[in-house]
């Protein structure tokens, strides 16, 4: 068992006047894989984005709660946002890659952005996080391609090393296998486990065996509250919560509940 | 109504139909044509490197109007480019959606002022402060037309890259106008620049604004506090002129610039075509 890398207390979220995350307290810990799991539209996506405070960048998104980084409520006044993100990286569910830029530029976009110029600096850092993120023997001899030509699976790859480059502490991830192959998505899986040697990882999903392939914890949540938080092997096998049995089965109608 | 009148009255209405696409093109072609036949007469060496000289002389051309024209678009295009660029980042990033689509409307009616106007309200704003008509007044009243079509083309752009790569863009810890200027603006370089040659294409055949700003000139851009000429306003000169080779050569600067505005709207088309757009 780790350190515990982030608390979320007492946290609520909406969406104007739609209340999308209900008193949310959670202890993540370090280097591990949480997976939030949970039927569409429960919030699992809005949690991950409360932490890397990308929710309220949206019109009329508000927060209300702490999140407690390294001792320190990311939401204080004092802290500005953009260090936060540059802390806490992000995978999109849709493997987003900048279409203008080659495969090297898009891994070294958020340094030279960041203000580092020193070519040989940023040639080293692309080098790595590519090779870091699997993707270093796919692209080594196209490095000034387009991004655009790569497969799904490779740039979704290539937004990890882009994240990575910038050596965040945490990694969020939104359903990082869902648009992709099961062969592509079995190279994340195992890239992931590599990554929690050195990250914190939070990953959503919706999918159960995704979540007990790859997570340590798992979180249930359902209708914006947290049902049920603890080890992964537990939660699949031995849910306390009668709600997490029944979406585990596949039992939870989600319209009925709304 | 029998099937019979209906029959003709549908043969009647076809060939109506026909006839005004014909008159169209035709027009439009009788144009052209009789823009040529006249035009290419005056077209020798002369005309492109000589400038304007005594009505008499039949040595000489348009090359001081040629590259009064380019640089009063040219210079036009710099001043408002900046401008539409970071209003149309403001109205795309930063204003809210109401305030966007009045700030739209008011873009749309400022497009479609008559060129006269533009050129009336430079002459007050720039000319009688300056005490004299100027290279720089005629760029101000082209680049006043060119912001309103500039501003809309690069707020088409901005909007058609998804919200997605501003998020990306925002994860990676850049501020919100890091990722605007740097990202966002960059992805939607092809729309941006189509647009700039659209309005270049436009302000280069008007003019209006500039009779009573650039207000013309018989010799090469002196300065930006100087008058200087312009393709249009030397053939709005020559044609009124009594001098036969001025007429002429007023025929040959209408088919150099019918064929430039016409290659700067066939290359944009073709350019987006080669785009997929």
């Amino acid at each position: 068992m780790g350190d515990i890398k982030l608390r979320v207390r007492n946290l609520d979220a909406w969406y104007g006047d739609n209340h999308v995350l209900k008193n949310i307290n959670l202890d993540i810990l370090s280097r591990a894989i949480t997976a939030i799991i949970g039927p569409s539209g429960c919030g699992k996506t809005t949690l991950l984005r409360v932490i890397n405070r990308l929710h309220e960048t949206v019109p009329n998104a508000r927060v209300r709660g702490e999140v407690i980084l390294d001792g320190k409520n990311i939401y204080d006044p004092d802290v500005n946002p953009v260090e936060i993100r540059r802390k806490i990286g992000m995978i999109f569910q849709q493997p987003t890659v900048f279409p203008h830029l080659s495969i090297h530029d898009n891994v070294a976009i958020g340094l030279k952005l960041n203000g580092i110029n020193d070519r040989e600096l940023l040639d080293k850092i692309v080098r790595k996080s590519l090779r870091e993120a699997g993707l270093w023997s796919e692209v080594e001899d196209r490095l000034w391609d387009r991004a655009t030509d790569l497969s799904g699976g490779q740039k979704q790859r290539l937004a990890i090393a882009r994240a990575i480059a910038l050596e965040p502490e945490v990694l969020l991830m939104d359903e990082p296998t869902s648009a992709l192959d099961p062969g592509a998505t079995s190279r994340i899986e195992a890239l992931m486990t590599n990554l929690k040697k050195d990250y914190t990882i939070i990953v959503v999903t919706h999918n159960i065996q995704f979540a007990a392939r790859t997570a340590d914890y798992i979180a249930f949540l359902f209708n914006g509250m947290l049902i049920e938080y603890g080890v992964a092997q537990e939660i699949l096998e031995r849910p306390k919560e009668k709600l997490t049995e029944r979406y585990l089965l596949g039992e939870v109608d989600l319209e009925r509940w709304l | 109504m029998g099937i019979r009148t209906r029959l003709m009255k549908q043969r009647v209405m076809i060939s109506l139909s026909y006839l005004s696409i014909l008159l169209t093109l035709g027009i439009l072609g009788a144009v052209i044509f009789f823009t040529f036949l006249n035009g290419i007469k005056s077209w020798n060496l002369a005309f492109f490197t000589e400038a304007q000289k005594f009505p008499l002389n039949p040595r000489q051309g348009i090359s001081h109007a040629i590259q009064g024209s380019l640089i009063l678009s040219l210079t036009a295009s710099a001043i408002a480019a900046p401008i539409s660029i970071l209003a149309a980042i403001y109205l795309t990033e930063y204003a809210d959606e109401r305030l966007r689509e009045s700030f739209d409307s008011i873009l749309d009616v400022m497009a479609s002022t008559p060129s006269i106007v533009v050129g009336v309200v430079s002459y007050i704003l720039i000319v009688l402060p300056l005490q004299g008509f100027s290279a720089l007044s005629g760029a101000v009243a082209l680049a006043i037309m060119m912001m309103p079509i500039m501003t809309r083309a690069c707020e088409d752009a901005l909007m058609s890259i998804e919200r997605r790569y501003r998020e990306a863009g925002l994860a990676l810890g850049l501020h919100k106008w890091r990722v605007s200027l740097s990202i966002i603006l960059r992805m939607a370089k092809g729309g941006v620049l189509t647009g700039f040659a659209l309005a270049f294409g436009r302000v280069f055949g008007e003019t209006a604004p500039l009779l009573m700003t650039a207000l013309g000139s018989r010799t090469f851009f002196s300065g930006f506090f100087e008058p200087v000429s312009s393709i249009t306003l030397l053939i709005y000169e020559y044609s009124k002129s009594p001098f036969e080779i001025w007429i002429d050569i007023a025929w040959g600067a209408s088919l150099l610039l019918m064929l430039l505005t016409l290659g700067i709207n066939v290359s944009i088309r073709l350019w987006m075509g080669k785009k997929g757009g």
